[in-house]
């Protein structure tokens, strides 16, 4: 006999994201006819926002875009509009603009770790029950954040939706002293950091196994954050300016979100493919520590992404150390002289969620002609979907309502979405007919 | 026996009447009455509650947050809240870019460091709260009214200290 059970998976609009989402899965027997993540979350048109403004206003205008990685999507910006403005701001705002980048996945990461993600592989609906039985881990990841916010601030000047940064570099540099105490805080903290590696890596996450592609920036030197090529583990290696030449974004009727597909094909960005790409440039104090963990990278199991994201806290460490430890002031924090040119750029860096692209036209005044931006979850939304299809048949589709529910959910928390709204609170209905 | 803190937080953002939390507290900052109790009183604007609120709260002994809201009454109405139960505004969900006060005044009780008194006010926004920067002149009559309110809560909790 055969079973068809109808589950619709509705996220309810969040209060100041507006949003709303849902999961649609068709099982007929022992086949999933169809699967659809909707997102109705309202188009926002920054890209036509930006249309008309000058380009100095890009870098505020943009931080606006998200709360919680206002920083990726400043450097993206500020790196085009240089392009095009023949800038190079030179080695200080260079390294700066790392510490900054330091910070937000720091931030980042250790909240999605932490308050987000932890509960689900530790037996808990929220973290408010987590942090009854984990009291000090959770304390630990708010301090680990809270230290992202103030490297953040550091350069600029607010944690939330900084204004430090502009085109041309900075339009302040750190005082000595504060970038001293800071360092004390940041070496203070490594411990704590080397424990969430473990801490993740000690859980019991599901050993699931899939094919993917990996998509990340690298850097001839460096783990990727400002600067480098598009590369994938199946051969691809892109100059930035090329990106639209291999990665289409689309529509699709259920989404407002675009899906963006490599070769018409779906594929991963964020912290796990950034590791299964470039652990090779990470220090050894880095390597020595994922090498403890027992996880053989680079790794097909989606829900090492976790992993992932505490070692790059590790690492966010030791490289905000190396940086600021050798700080000095500069005699200017930024480019100053600049002159307008029409063209255009392309900037492509990596926030914490993965590869964020831009691309700008410029007029001869300096003024925004056109604008886009390719956020990293629209790139892993089609990801999401081939994700949980693979992952409803790993789990078995006779299972019952709720297993399926909650491995739905899970899946989805584990690539820490920026369409959040989409992905915490599943309210499944179930028909069977 | 180090002092008790008392933190006036406004949640909220620079657009329309989303700014009332952020005027209360400008009111407050300005004002001789709670820089009396400068020692003990902390007055802050909080942008982002999932980053920032959490700390604020864990750090405090008396917390008194102020928000724009949307419930049921004319632009204008203000609700206040407190109490043992104080029935705190909560979302159906936690993501990392919005997570409810309820929310995090549990977490901060399950992790030892929840304030002892919260207090909310809620100023009720009009039906266009975030576009343009101007709050309209209801809203504006509210936070001048919740700015006196809490003005009494904070020299009635010093008085009863």
């Amino acid at each position: 006999m055969s079973e068809e059970r109808r589950i619709a998976i509705n996220v309810p609009a969040l209060a100041r994201v507006e949003g709303e989402g849902a999961l649609e899965v068709l099982i007929e027997a022992d086949r999933i006819v169809d699967l659809k993540l909707r997102i109705y979350e309202p188009p926002r048109l920054f890209e036509k926002l930006l249309e008309g403004r000058d380009y100095a206003e890009v870098p505020d205008l943009v931080a606006r875009i998200c709360g919680i990685c206002p920083v990726a999507y400043q450097m993206s910006a500020v790196h085009a509009i240089e392009s095009i403005l023949g800038i190079a701001p030179g080695p200080w705002v260079r390294a700066m603009r790392r510490v900054f980048y330091c910070g937000e996945w720091l931030e980042s990461h250790s909240l999605h770790i932490h308050l987000l993600a932890a509960p689900d592989f530790l037996g808990f609906d929220s973290v408010t029950a987590m942090a009854k039985v984990y009291p000090e881990e959770v304390r630990r990841g708010l301090r680990l954040q809270a230290l992202g916010n103030e490297l953040i601030k550091l350069c600029g000047a607010r944690s939330v939706h900084p204004i430090g940064a502009r085109v041309g570099g900075f339009h302040h540099a750190p005082a000595v002293e504060d970038v001293n105490a800071l360092c004390v805080r940041l070496r203070a903290a490594l411990p704590e950091a080397e424990e969430v590696v473990r801490w993740t890596a000690g859980m019991d996450l599901p050993d699931e196994v899939q094919g993917f592609t990996s998509v990340a920036m690298r850097h001839p030197a460096e783990y990727p954050m400002n600067e480098g090529r598009i590369v994938s583990d199946r051969g691809l290696d892109l100059d930035i300016a090329e990106f639209e030449n291999r990665f289409k974004e689309h529509q699709v009727p259920h989404s407002t979100a675009l899906h963006c597909l490599l070769d018409g094909k779906p594929y991963l960005v964020g912290p796990l493919a950034r590791i299964n790409l470039n652990r090779d440039r990470l220090p050894d104090a880095v390597t020595a520590l994922m090498a403890e963990t027992g996880i053989p990278w680079p790794s097909a199991n989606m829900f090492h992404s976790i992993v992932a994201r505490a070692v790059e806290i590790y690492y966010a460490l030791w490289e905000a150390l190396r940086i600021l430890e050798n700080y000095r002031l500069p005699n200017s924090p930024g480019t100053d002289s600049v002159i307008p040119v029409a063209g255009v750029g392309y900037g492509c860096t990596e926030a914490p969620r993965g590869l964020l692209w831009h691309r700008y036209e410029l007029n001869d005044r300096g003024g925004i002609v056109t604008a886009r931006i390719v956020p990293p979850t629209s790139q892993n939304q089609a990801r999401i979907e081939e994700d949980l299809q693979q992952a409803l048949l790993a789990v078995g589709l006779d299972q019952g309502e709720d297993k399926l529910r909650f491995h739905c959910e899970q899946v989805i928390r584990n690539y820490d979405p920026c369409i959040s709204c989409a992905t915490h609170f599943l309210d499944l209905r179930l028909q069977r007919r | 026996m180090a002092l008790p803190r008392l933190t006036v937080i406004g949640i909220g953002s620079p657009f329309a009447d989303d700014r009332a939390g952020w005027s209360v507290v400008e009111t407050l900052a300005a004002s001789q009455q709670v820089a009396a109790y400068d020692e003990r009183v902390v007055v802050t604007i909080c942008r982002s509650p999932a980053s920032e609120l959490l700390s604020l709260l864990m750090n405090t002994d008396i917390a008194i947050i102020v928000d724009a809201v949307r419930y049921s009454g004319a632009p204008g109405t203000m609700y206040r809240l407190s109490g043992e139960h104080c029935p705190l505004p909560e979302m159906k969900f936690v993501s990392s870019h919005g997570i409810d006060l309820k929310t995090l005044y549990a977490l901060a009780g399950a992790l030892g460091h929840s304030p002892r008194t919260l207090i909310f006010y809620g100023i009720e926004a009009g039906p266009d709260s975030e576009s343009g920067l101007v709050m309209c002149q209801s809203v504006q009559r509210a936070v001048d009214r919740v700015a006196e309110e809490i003005r009494r809560d904070v020299v009635n909790y010093f008085l009863q200290e």
